[in-house]
């Protein structure tokens, strides 16, 4: 099997374009990606961060990728990725400059790095002995092009050319407004003869006069003219210099072009998630699967506010769930602030990253491959859209419950939230029921007690307060039949209020 | 090149801590009016009298090849005086050269280096003639190895090449820079070059091959063009300027040393002549090991006490003592120590 694509197993790469998923937003993983994509918009990365995976099997083979880049071989490539990036600067330097030789040269200096750069990374997967398949394809793959005739040709090639031009030396003699260009007469260095002059005087440490400066660069009209005064010097040397740019135009080999840009998609994402880990928030790679909904995941949390939260050295809480036999949808209820929709978010974002392939936040998870992912979140009204909120809530359910299958996810946030409460009831019912039939997972954010208790298939988990002072969120959720009085109990008790506390001081 | 004048293998140091008892010993002993007249109203002759006084010598071969400089310079003050000016003068001159705005530009380094080199040669030059012209009046080993030094190493031909340097430092034909390829066929490692001679009789110059070169000139409008080569040239020649700055440096650094070196033997001078002139006898004690207790002295007198009078105490008295025991006054009196002897005689 000949190797293309360290994204996609086998041949049959996914190339068509793709927008971004409706549910980014409300999942927050616009900002994931967002950070993650940060400085590497060359590599156009957008597309792979949208498109979810629906084989399993092509979940693994990025897992096993990603595996390889998290042991020794990921600074090898990460080294291989910016030489890479170092030849583009060379080419861009040889296709956009304004001299001649200055041109050439660069394009010499960008076939001669990335020779190297190749030989390299083919001996770092040698010895690396990467366990992936995309790693292991790739090794197969540089082994056959670094001894193919065109490589090898180039190699030799750019290898005598920097020889000979590395061998030019020559004399500039700068007088008033005119440039003389020699051949070097091995004239002796005056600065040493000045210095070997007077070194008897010397008493002790001296100063240092001497000035930092740049290299420089010859990309201007005074080099350029200085470097067609060598050239004319050295005739032979830059005949052949100008056969071999004739003859090698294009060197990037395109599956090597493509490696480079899909490896930054596991690149970027790892260097996402390195701080998070050095903060001590743990990453796994999921078990994924079409056949069983019974998904969990321990210590688990939301990826886009713990790049917030460590940045501003904040606490995170960590959360479990689990689902068991025939448990399909789970209601979160709990008082407002309290963590409700963010772990409704982490839900999701768990999903849609395990089904790019990446490691996910938590210790362990079980994830479902689900066909589609849907949510609902609360939208700030827009007037011009001339219906009600209500008359959008309706619409846009309607829209969800009619595009979802059994294999789908359905994440709701706080839905009906517009309208009376007995409305409310029915109209959750309804969509709840529906959902039900579907069988697919659901997430349910609700103020409603009444979902928690439909069915069988329905888990209640309540996000929880601080006993003490129910003021106080602890933004742990627990898997715990709402009663719609839990809360309402706590300040009651808090306030002594309830009734026990009540008859107690009547009866003083 | 050292000069050895206070010690006969190694340099004075002049920046040497004095003792901890040292302001007890200078309230004690009252030599506040000794120094004061030692260093003639020049601070630095101050600072190098005390660190001298105080630094007392163990050894009896140093302190008599400290008292043989002593005496040459007694003997020719004129001459010892007037290296001494011409060190300072020297030295001042470095700092009438004030930095530019650029300190770092080759270009200016170069500048003031050239300068400061052209004044140099000829204070190396006077400094060499005394030592040729009176260096027969000197016997002490340390002036004889010192004049012989300055004799050899700045002898006309060094001189002539440090010239020629001065000359070529300017460079008048343009500097030539020598260079490798870099990437984007940029020059790399860049260095400064000394044209070779051509050997060729004229008549060959001008019937032979040139030498194979190309040039062209600058658009006399191109400020642009103008500026990178002015970047170019700087980069040539920024090592050559740390070499000529480092030049300037190591002649001055030599001038301080040898100021440092005569400075003690300055200020025995100015108390010598206060001293006479006071009418106070002087004389070179005989230094003796420190275990052998051997005390011998006559007409001792307070030295400062005759030098704020201005007059020989006329209560001298001569008390000849020999023994063991060390010296006990029984009138007002002190050892007196010319700067060069003064060690085993102070107590300790």
């Amino acid at each position: 099997m000949s190797f293309t694509s360290l994204l996609f197993p086998g041949t049959d790469a996914q190339t068509e374009e793709i927008e971004v998923p409706d549910y980014f937003r409300d999942l927050n993983l616009d900002q994931v990606v967002a950070g993650a994509t940060k400085g590497k918009g060359t590599y156009d990365l957008l597309p792979f961060f949208y498109r979810r995976l629906q084989k399993r099997d092509d979940i693994l083979y990025r897992q096993e990728v990603m595996r390889d880049l998290e042991g020794p071989l990921g600074a090898r490539i990460r080294g291989f990725a910016g030489e890479i990036e170092r030849i583009r600067r060379q080419l861009r330097a040889a296709r956009e400059g304004y001299y001649r030789l200055n041109k050439q040269s660069w394009f010499l200096t960008a076939a001669a790095t990335y020779s190297r750069a190749i030989a390299q990374l083919l001996s770092d997967l040698q010895r690396g002995r990467p366990a992936s398949r995309g790693f292991g394809g790739l090794r197969d793959y540089l082994e056959r092009y670094v001894a193919s005739e065109p490589f090898q040709t180039l190699v030799a090639d750019t290898e005598r050319v920097e020889t000979v031009l590395g061998s030019v030396r020559y004399c500039v003699r700068i007088r008033d407004d005119v440039v003389r260009v020699s051949a070097y007469g091995d004239e002796a260095d005056y600065s040493s003869e000045v210095d070997a002059t007077f070194a008897k005087f010397r008493q002790g440490a001296t100063n240092d006069y001497r000035n930092k400066y740049s290299e420089l660069t010859g990309a201007n009209h005074i080099e350029a003219q200085i470097a067609e005064l060598v050239a004319k010097l050295n005739p032979e040397i830059f005949k052949e210099f100008d056969d071999y740019c004739a003859m090698h135009t294009d060197f990037l080999d395109p599956t090597i072009d493509r490696f480079d840009r899909e490896v930054q998609f596991y690149l970027a994402y790892l260097a996402y998630i390195e701080p998070l880990r050095r903060a001590g928030l743990p990453f796994c790679y999921p078990a994924v699967d079409r056949q069983t909904k019974k998904v969990h995941a321990a210590d688990t949390f939301d990826l886009a506010l713990a790049a917030r939260q460590v940045d501003e050295n904040g606490e995170l809480v960590l959360n479990d769930f689990r689902l068991y036999g025939g448990e399909r949808v789970l209601v979160i209820s709990g008082p407002n602030q309290g963590g409700k929709t963010t772990f409704a978010r982490t839900l999701g974002q768990l999903h849609h990253l395990a089904s790019l392939g990446f490691p996910v936040a938590g210790s362990t998870a079980q994830l479902f491959l689900c066909d589609q992912i849907f949510t609902h979140f609360e939208r700030e009204e827009r007037i011009e859209d001339l219906r009600g909120k209500l008359h959008d809530d309706v619409l846009r359910i309607h829209r969800i419950l009619a595009a979802a299958t059994g294999n789908s996810l359905v994440i709701m946030n706080e839905i009906f939230a517009s309208t009376a409460l007995a409305d409310a009831v029915f109209l959750a019912t309804a969509v709840m029921e529906r959902i039900l039939d579907l069988e697919c997972l659901g997430v349910c954010v609700s103020f409603l007690d009444e979902l928690g208790r439909m069915s069988p298939a329905v888990v209640s988990m309540v996000s929880s307060v601080v006993p003490e002072d129910p003021a106080r969120r602890t933004f742990k959720l627990i898997r715990r039949p709402a009663d719609g009085r839990a809360y309402a109990m706590a300040i009651a008790e808090k306030y002594r209020l309830d009734s026990r506390s009540i008859r107690e001081r009547l009866a003083r | 090149m050292k000069a050895f004048l206070m010690h006969r293998d190694r340099d004075f140091d002049a920046a040497a801590a004095l003792p901890t008892q040292a302001s007890e010993l200078t309230q004690d002993l009252g030599l506040t009016v000794l120094f004061n007249t030692m260093a003639a109203r020049d601070p630095f002759l101050l600072e190098i009298a005390k660190v001298g006084i105080f630094g007392s010598l163990q050894d009896v071969a140093a302190i008599r090849y400290r008292q043989a400089v002593l005496r040459d310079c007694l003997a020719n003050p004129t001459i010892v005086r007037g290296m001494y000016a011409l060190v300072v003068e020297t030295i001042e001159k470095e700092k009438t050269h004030y930095w530019g705005l650029s300190s770092r530009n080759p270009g200016s380094i170069l500048y003031r280096s050239t300068e400061l080199l052209k004044l140099f040669v000829d204070a190396l030059r006077r400094l060499r003639r005394i030592a040729e012209e009176h260096g027969a009046s000197f016997q002490s080993e340390g002036f004889v190895t010192l004049f012989a030094m300055l004799r050899r190493e700045l002898d006309e031909s060094y001189l002539a090449t440090v010239e020629e340097h001065v000359e070529r430092l300017k460079f008048r034909h343009g500097p030539l820079i020598s260079a490798r390829l870099a990437p984007g066929i940029a020059g790399q490692d860049l260095v400064l070059r000394k044209p070779n001679r051509d050997d060729r009789f004229w008549f060959q110059r001008l019937l032979g091959p040139r030498r194979h070169s190309y040039s062209f000139r600058l658009h006399e409008r191109d400020e642009a063009g103008g500026r990178i080569l002015g970047e170019i040239k700087d980069r040539g020649l920024s090592l050559v300027a740390n070499a000529a700055g480092q030049a300037v440096d190591h002649i001055v650094s030599f001038m301080r040393m040898l100021r440092v070196e005569l400075a003690f033997y300055v200020a025995g001078l100015n108390l010598h002549d206060r001293l006479t002139a006071a009418g106070g006898p002087i004389c070179f004690p005989e230094p003796c090991p420190a275990g052998e207790r051997r005390h011998r002295a006559r007409g001792l007198y307070d030295a400062c006490l005759a030098l704020v009078s201005g007059a020989a105490p006329s209560s001298a008295t001569s008390s000849p003592r020999t023994g063991r025991s060390s010296l006990s006054s029984q009138a007002p009196t002190k050892a007196v120590n010319p700067p060069g002897c003064e060690p085993s005689a102070l107590p300790s």
